[in-house]
């Protein structure tokens, strides 16, 4: 079956609604996704989002873009940083003028919280930056621009997992998907195809990302022969609870939240004294593995505690309920009486598929365009957050750069008109038969297996402190992973709702670029902002200032670089 | 380490010889485990061809709504230890809803009347430059009903909807609330006719199930009386 | 068996308010009626006090508004729960009409009752 619509969103995140609505106000918008809009995980976002909007305090845009570059340890791109601040205010007022329930301040006012690496006059003391709607700050924008998307006629195709983009002569033609529900194969032949296809935390054993974050766009990307940008740089968030990896918000301590050693001590101040806990989520996540490391965990064990006691239950019960509630549903732990064991968790992708500033796709990840191909949010790096994220500054790019990528695409549109570049029937058959290819392979491993190991690998090799001999031996892993992988079993070999299909296609994915975080890790012998290898503990300006580009050819890796763009402020070094 | 009977409806639509029918499997379980946990257990290392919906494992995406143990709840938020018997779980699929396979149910119909109650905000004016202002105490008003993550726990656990699968059904109804008790909202007018009929809030009798089932706790059954008191005072 | 909106019918609105005014009135009632059974001054339940009791105009129209009400209250609430169910248009209007006759008829029974008792001696 063929589906025809003028614009195809891959994703139904905050990127991918906010660029539907944008494009559905002049053309036939078409959302496809495997999940139902509501559940894609930008919902999972608590702390909030950031704008320097100065609603409780003095704040200035020029602040916000000087965190956010210090945040990126100077890897980000000062011009796309430039408009990510400054098309903050609109985009926020925006979200609120669609209804967004954001907290308010007294006077009626979207209300503001503090948040790592935020800071007041270039670094002087945590800002009152993060608009929030108490911990269910992506929830309420996520269902908000749901709301409008159905108001805005957007067609969505809920449950249909995406198995390659067909691009032909550097133009993109449309992609082909497995409908769950429907139980067939599907190409969808577009003018212009956007992917908002968010992040890949389930390659790592502790994550808090969702079951369905296994990073498909970048997989999918991968296969189509294009470039993937800074893949080394993976997030982990401080405070993941301890075991599950269930995201606890850094706005927990934006609130005042402590965390505390077995020693009973704010470990903090030895690493980050002046914004102590709000320091950066690179920082604070080394400062409490190395804790852990030198046996300073609590009992022993691989975790520390955040403590939210202090903050008494009424404060807790009217900014942080959400965690409480899971606190006490999923742990069995109340944080208004116990302190909540916490680990660092695999969080967010840095790198992602390489655009420019307004969306548009680059197949070699400097100037070559992909005609009518475009990507914003998690899984593209524009690249705002550098080597490390500011915290409340995702939702943010989301919602900017969905928003850009939107009205290029309307401008595109506007200029080409409508009529599609012919769907190469070979490549659409060649998509379906590979999907076909996963049933009817005959080997005696389990998918359920090889992902465990790769979890694994990932986490204790591949995670908060890296080093040349651990990250071989990982790549050598993943390697001899996927040759295991040619064998695997699927029990399921029907055409409905088959999820262990669509597990295995998931696997594949994490499987293709996994490689590249591994080998991009290798590769980059310096340490910057979440990539810190303990054989090169320092940041390297002179050889290492620069973006990573990877291209798979032929099964073989190819690096290529590219320079960072700085404007304004240049590289320091870099205290909080 | 205990062992757990996990007795899972089967259905698969594409197989005509079966009809639908419960399976057990046992598994090694902690007594911390949900039962998405011995669900995923299962699926990757028994029988790969259970279906069921599940994402983000920490209650806030709304897709593994089931019922266990004969009570809908998310599984990722089931607590073996908080079961009567946790050896012994029976998972069913939400009921009167058509079933896709094994646990997946048809949310087709679900959506469409989330879609009929114009979810979003109406509001003519044009915005000021910077947000509307409203006042924390208005924002409290629509605080509860902006909870909801859709899991459909609500719907499937109403009597009335049980029986009439024209009636809007709690989740829809909470939506419609949160829209029209929002200060910043005009909408009231175009909205409410959906409400007022046969088989709108007239349909609720406060069973009060759909609180009794909401995995977030929200008083579903007063924010209908609340929409039912609007219309009465509109009109009289 | 899937969703069909089926447009904006007549409200329910008065309906709803009105089974709660009839409530509150029918529990009033119902005090008052165990009271003057049991507790007033011509205390006793033989034919001729009943009679006698009814025979005053005051006490008449109270148990005429009381057999309205009552009615009107339980056949409304009857009707509620079978729209309870899915049904046909036709279905639906042929109970509708049940519920209505039986309503009439036994509300016509309850006045022809009322108004022709016996005068007492």
């Amino acid at each position: 079956m063929i589906i025809k619509h003028d614009v195809v969103i891959v994703g139904a995140g905050l990127a991918g609604l906010r660029a539907a609505l944008e494009a559905s106000r002049n053309y036939d918008v078409a959302v496809v996704s495997k999940l139902f809009p509501t559940r894609s995980h930008s919902g999972a976002a608590q702390g909030g989002i950031a704008a320097s909007l100065g609603n409780v305090e003095e704040d200035h845009i020029d602040w916000h873009f000087f965190d956010t570059v210090k945040g990126s340890d100077y890897l980000g791109d000062q011009d796309a940083i430039e408009y990510l601040v400054n098309d903050a205010h609109p985009a926020i007022y925006e979200l609120e003028h669609m209804g967004c329930p954001f907290s308010r301040t007294p006077e009626g006012k979207i209300n503001q919280r503090k948040f790592g690496g935020h800071t007041k006059n270039y670094g002087e003391g945590p800002v009152l930056r993060a608009c929030f709607a108490a911990d269910r700050t992506g929830h309420m924008i996520l269902h908000t621009l749901y709301d409008q998307c159905v108001k805005n006629n957007v067609r969505f195709y809920s449950e249909f997992y995406v198995t390659d983009i067909i691009v032909k002569d550097n133009i993109i033609r449309g992609i082909t998907a497995y409908d769950m529900e429907g139980g067939e194969y599907v190409a969808m032949h577009a003018k212009t195809v956007m992917f908002g296809t968010g992040g890949y935390g389930r390659a790592f054993k502790i994550t808090s990302n969702a079951h369905a974050n296994t990073g498909d766009g970048l997989g999918v990307v991968l296969r189509a022969g294009l470039a993937l940008e800074d893949l080394e740089f993976v997030q982990f968030h401080p405070t993941g609870v301890y075991k599950y990896g269930i995201l606890v918000s850094e706005g927990a301590r934006g609130e005042g939240a402590y965390l505390i050693n077995n020693d009973g001590e704010r470990f903090m101040e030895k690493y980050a004294p002046k914004l102590m806990e709000l320091a950066p989520r690179d920082l604070t996540s080394r400062s409490i593995q190395t804790e852990i490391d030198e046996g300073r965990g609590i009992n022993g064990e691989n975790c520390v505690h955040l403590d939210l006691r202090h903050l008494g239950e009424a404060k807790i019960n009217e900014r942080l309920p959400e965690i409480r509630s899971f606190c006490r549903k999923i742990i069995g732990i109340d944080p208004v009486e116990e302190p909540i064991p916490i680990e660092p968790t695999a969080h967010y992708s840095m790198g992602g598929i390489p655009v420019n500033v307004d969306g548009e796709v680059l197949a070699d990840g400097k100037s070559q365009k992909v005609e009518g191909f475009y990507a914003a949010g998690e899984c593209s790096c524009v690249s705002v957050h550098g080597a490390n994220r500011l915290g409340t500054n995702s939702l943010l790019e989301a919602v900017v750069f969905g928003r850009r990528a939107g009205k290029t695409m309307v401008k595109f549109l506007n200029a080409k008109g409508v009529d599609k570049a012919d769907l190469p029937e070979d490549q659409v058959k060649a998509s379906f038969d590979r999907i076909e290819g996963f049933k009817t392979r005959t080997g005696e491993e389990k998918v359920g297996t090889i992902r465990k190991e790769l979890q694994q690998v990932m986490m204790t090799k591949v995670g908060v402190y890296r080093e040349e001999k651990g990250l071989k031996e990982a790549l050598e892993k993943v390697r001899s992973l996927e040759k295991r992988f040619e064998k695997i079993k699927i029990d399921d070999k029907g055409m409905k709702f088959n999820t262990d299909l669509t597990e295995a296609l998931e696997l594949d994915n994490l499987l293709q670029f996994a490689e590249l975080i591994v080998s991009g890790a290798l590769n980059r012998q310096e340490s910057r902002g979440a990539q810190y290898r303990r054989d090169f503990p320092k940041r390297d300006d002179v050889n290492w200032l620069k973006h990573t580009i990877a291209v798979k050819k032929d099964g073989k890796i190819q690096y290529d670089y590219k320079p960072v763009v700085i404007t304004k402020f240049q590289p320091q070094e870099r205290k909080y | 380490m205990i062992q757990v009977k996990v007795k899972v409806y089967r259905f698969n639509p594409e197989n005509d010889q079966q009809k639908p029918r419960f399976e057990t499997y046992t598994v090694e379980a902690d007594p911390k485990d949900k039962v998405l946990d011995l669900l995923h257990r299962i699926k990757w290392e028994q029988d790969g061809t259970l279906a069921f919906r599940r994402s983000c494992a920490h209650g806030i995406c709304g897709s593994c709504a089931m019922k266990i143990n004969g009570a809908n709840m998310l599984a990722c938020e089931a607590n073996l230890k908080n079961f009567k018997d946790p050896t012994n779980i029976i998972v069913e699929p939400l009921q009167s809803l058509p079933i896709i396979k094994d646990l997946v149910v048809d949310l087709k119909d679900f959506f469409k009347k989330y879609e009929i109650v114009k979810p979003y905000l109406i509001n003519k004016t044009p915005p000021p430059t910077k947000e509307r202002f409203q006042s924390p105490e208005d924002r409290q008003l629509i605080d509860e009903a902006t909870w909801c993550i859709q899991c459909a726990s609500c719907s499937t656990s109403c009597p009335s909807n049980w029986k009439n699968p024209n009636f809007l059904g709690p989740a829809a109804l909470l939506k419609s609330y949160r829209y029209n008790f929002d200060s910043r909202d005009e909408g009231t007018a175009e909205r409410i006719h959906v409400l007022d009929t046969n088989d709108g809030v007239w349909r609720c009798h406060t069973i009060f199930n759909c609180v009794e089932a909401c995995p977030k706790d929200i008083n579903i059954t007063w924010h209908i009386s609340q929409l039912k008191k609007k219309l009465v005072s509109r009109e009289y | 068996m899937s969703f069909q909106y089926e447009g904006a019918g007549k409200s329910g609105s008065f309906a709803w308010f009105f089974q709660r005014i009839t409530g509150v009135i029918l529990f009033i009632q119902v005090l008052a009626h165990f009271y003057i059974a049991h507790n007033t001054w011509d205390a006793g339940h033989d034919w001729a006090t009943i009679i006698a009791r009814l025979s005053n105009p005051y006490m008449r129209t109270f148990y005429l508004v009381f057999v309205i009400l009552g009615l009107y209250h339980g056949l409304n609430g009857l009707w509620s729960v079978l729209r309870d169910y899915h049904m046909s248009a036709g279905k639906r209007k042929l109970l509708f009409g049940l519920v209505v006759t039986v309503g009439i008829f036994i509300g016509t029974l309850g006045f022809i009752t009322m108004l022709t008792l016996p005068a007492v001696q």
